[in-house]
């Protein structure tokens, strides 16, 4: 048994099993090219609870791509999630996660001798990109998918527009069913149920994210994330559409934000949240495949300018 | 617990071994065997467990990716169940090699249940005991569910798309791709055929009973003293995913029962 024993994972690339961390216990798979990598590091996040596989194997999918590529690209497990044991019995679930991004990109830096990293994610994976992002000036860009963002005017306009084009919200009014009658007698104290204390049910929706305090913290992250030099790509998709549902609600929700042009937008409207379908995940992997030209253009012109000036 | 790769260079595979918190005097062994596609995803967290109430009890435990699944080298498309069953008995030879066990026992999953035990027949003197673990008992009644649960996913109901015919064709299944060859690899799982010659320590645990359970359980007959070869563990199944109602869900009582009958 050897834990760092190589493995092919393509041609042109290796796969290692690497354990990061104070106590070499994130486990992790960091694949690369057989050759010195040229290009900057991934890192993918989990996606919540998901092993480092991630749905549908994407993260592997994707791992494997970019290392073809000639990027080295890193998956690993937070702790407590996966293969990887909890970290830290006294830091929070946050604070213990950003501390084990902290240490991957620690340990790419010492033993591949890189640095501009790319964060990516999924959910909570976007959400833990862009909060270090804006604490650490090592990462170069972040991927986010799905990240969490308050909701907006538009946003509820859009989603009542959206709910009148059902045609079943319209035979329900006509007939008596559904969420406005029931929502209409609770109001007159005539539901069956003693439903007049019920709330509406709304299993999903996060309005914690609408709360100043939060609204302020994210946009001081964003902001952080943008000075410390990070490009943005964030994607959302329709699969969250109880929480965004239009392409630019990122930045009419943190308006005070200044994003310049540092951050592409899109809406996958008809996608769901964890790209389960083929066609999905190729548009997805089209999408970041021109970001990175971009984003290798812009470093490519800023090593230029740098060698130009000596 | 160590995370590795081993294999051959053609057919590299992904493992974690846990070792036995205690030593005793026979070394005893076990290879956990992973559900295919989606359930293999919800299945993970699980199997984490398993292996470690295992461990905490004497058990050296390896549960590793077949090739072409997890973060074993491979693509999806490349699975074959003659793969996976190769796959089950490198797994079992490189946790005798590192336990120093001279037998393993081998835990199944829903289809990795089916690929243990037709790797348990084949091996008999090379496996100690088995678990059939919801096991996937008739192929094609296991295709009709997937095919199911492909059309009535929480993002929606629809047919599962075909896939390309130049990449094995088949239909996308919860996200992963089952190609016409792995669905016909699949179609012809048999359990019940094989019962004769099944370990003699064999048990059947089944959280979410379905037809072909009951005829296993009929199959099993005296000789197999059914009652107790196999149990019926009302519990969450591990391998499905009522997302978010259940994310997470560990099912604590089979856990416990496979523990109990293992020890």
């Amino acid at each position: 048994m050897n834990p760092d024993a190589d493995s092919p994972a393509g041609n042109q690339t290796t796969e290692q099993v690497v354990l990061f961390g104070a106590q070499a216990s994130l486990c992790g798979l960091l694949v690369r090219p057989v050759t010195t990598p040229v290009r900057p590091p991934i890192i993918l996040l989990n996606t919540g609870i998901i092993h480092r596989v991630g749905h549908h194997r994407m993260n592997v999918t994707i791992a494997r791509l970019y290392a073809a590529k000639g990027h080295p690209v890193v998956r690993f497990d937070f702790g407590g999630i996966g293969d990887s044991p909890v970290q830290s019995e006294t830091l929070a679930p946050l604070d213990a996660n950003l501390a084990s991004i902290t240490d991957v990109c620690d340990w790419l830096e010492t033993n591949l001798g890189q640095s501009g990293f790319i964060l990516m994610g999924l959910c909570s994976g976007a959400d833990h990109s862009i909060i270090h992002a804006s604490r650490d000036r090592r990462i170069a860009g972040v991927v986010l998918v799905d990240p969490s963002i308050p909701r907006t005017f538009l946003f509820f306009v859009k989603n009542v527009a959206r709910v009148l084009s059902r045609r079943t919200v319209w035979v329900n009014l006509a007939t008596g069913r559904g969420n406005t009658w029931a929502r209409i007698r609770r109001l007159m104290g005539r539901s069956a149920g003693g439903g007049g204390q019920q709330k509406r049910k709304e299993p999903f929706a996060r309005p914690d994210m609408e709360n100043p305090e939060v609204i302020a913290f994210l946009e001081k992250t964003y902001q952080d994330a943008v000075n410390n030099g990070a490009r943005i790509l964030a994607i959302f998709t329709g699969g969250h559409d109880f929480q965004h549902n239009y392409r630019r609600q990122l930045v009419d929700a943190l308006p005070r934000v200044e994003f310049r042009d540092r951050l592409d937008l899109h809406f996958y409207a008809d996608c769901d949240h964890t790209f389960t379908y083929e066609r999905h995940r190729k548009r997805l992997l089209a999408e970041l495949d021109r970001w990175m030209d971009k984003l290798l253009l812009e470093q490519e012109k800023v090593k230029r300018a740098r060698r130009e000036l000596g | 617990m160590t995370p590795f790769l081993f294999g051959t260079p053609e057919r590299r595979l992904f493992g974690v071994y846990h070792p036995a918190f205690t030593s005793r005097a026979t070394v005893r062994a076990a290879v956990l065997c992973y559900p295919w596609g989606h359930e293999y995803i919800y299945a993970h967290r699980s199997m984490v467990k398993l292996a470690s109430v295992l461990a905490e009890n004497g058990y050296h435990v390896l549960r590793f990716d077949y090739f072409g699944t997890g973060d074993s080298a491979g693509d999806a498309v490349e699975v074959t169940l003659d793969g996976c069953r190769e796959d089950i008995l490198t797994a079992a030879e490189e946790l005798m090699d590192m336990s120093g066990g001279e037998s393993v026992s081998l835990i199944g999953l829903r289809l990795g249940a089916s690929l243990a035990a037709e790797v348990a027949v084949e091996d008999r003197g090379l496996i100690d005991r088995l678990v059939l673990w919801d096991p996937v008992i008739c192929g094609p009644e296991y295709v009709t569910a997937l095919y199911h649960s492909a059309a009535n996913m929480p993002i929606g109901k629809a047919p599962p798309p075909e896939r390309p015919v130049e990449l094995g064709g088949g239909h996308e299944i919860c996200g992963f791709p089952l190609t016409d060859s792995q669905r016909d690899q699949i179609s012809r799982v048999e359990l019940v055929p094989l019962i004769p010659r099944l370990p003699r320590r064999t048990v059947t645990m089944v959280t979410r009973p379905i037809p072909s359970h009951e005829q296993f359980r009929a199959a099993l007959g005296d000789g197999h003293a059914a009652d107790k070869s196999f149990i019926s563990v009302p519990d969450h199944p591990a391998w499905h995913e009522n997302w978010p109602l259940d994310a997470g869900t560990m099912p604590v009582d089979v856990i416990n029962r496979i523990k109990g009958w293992m020890t």
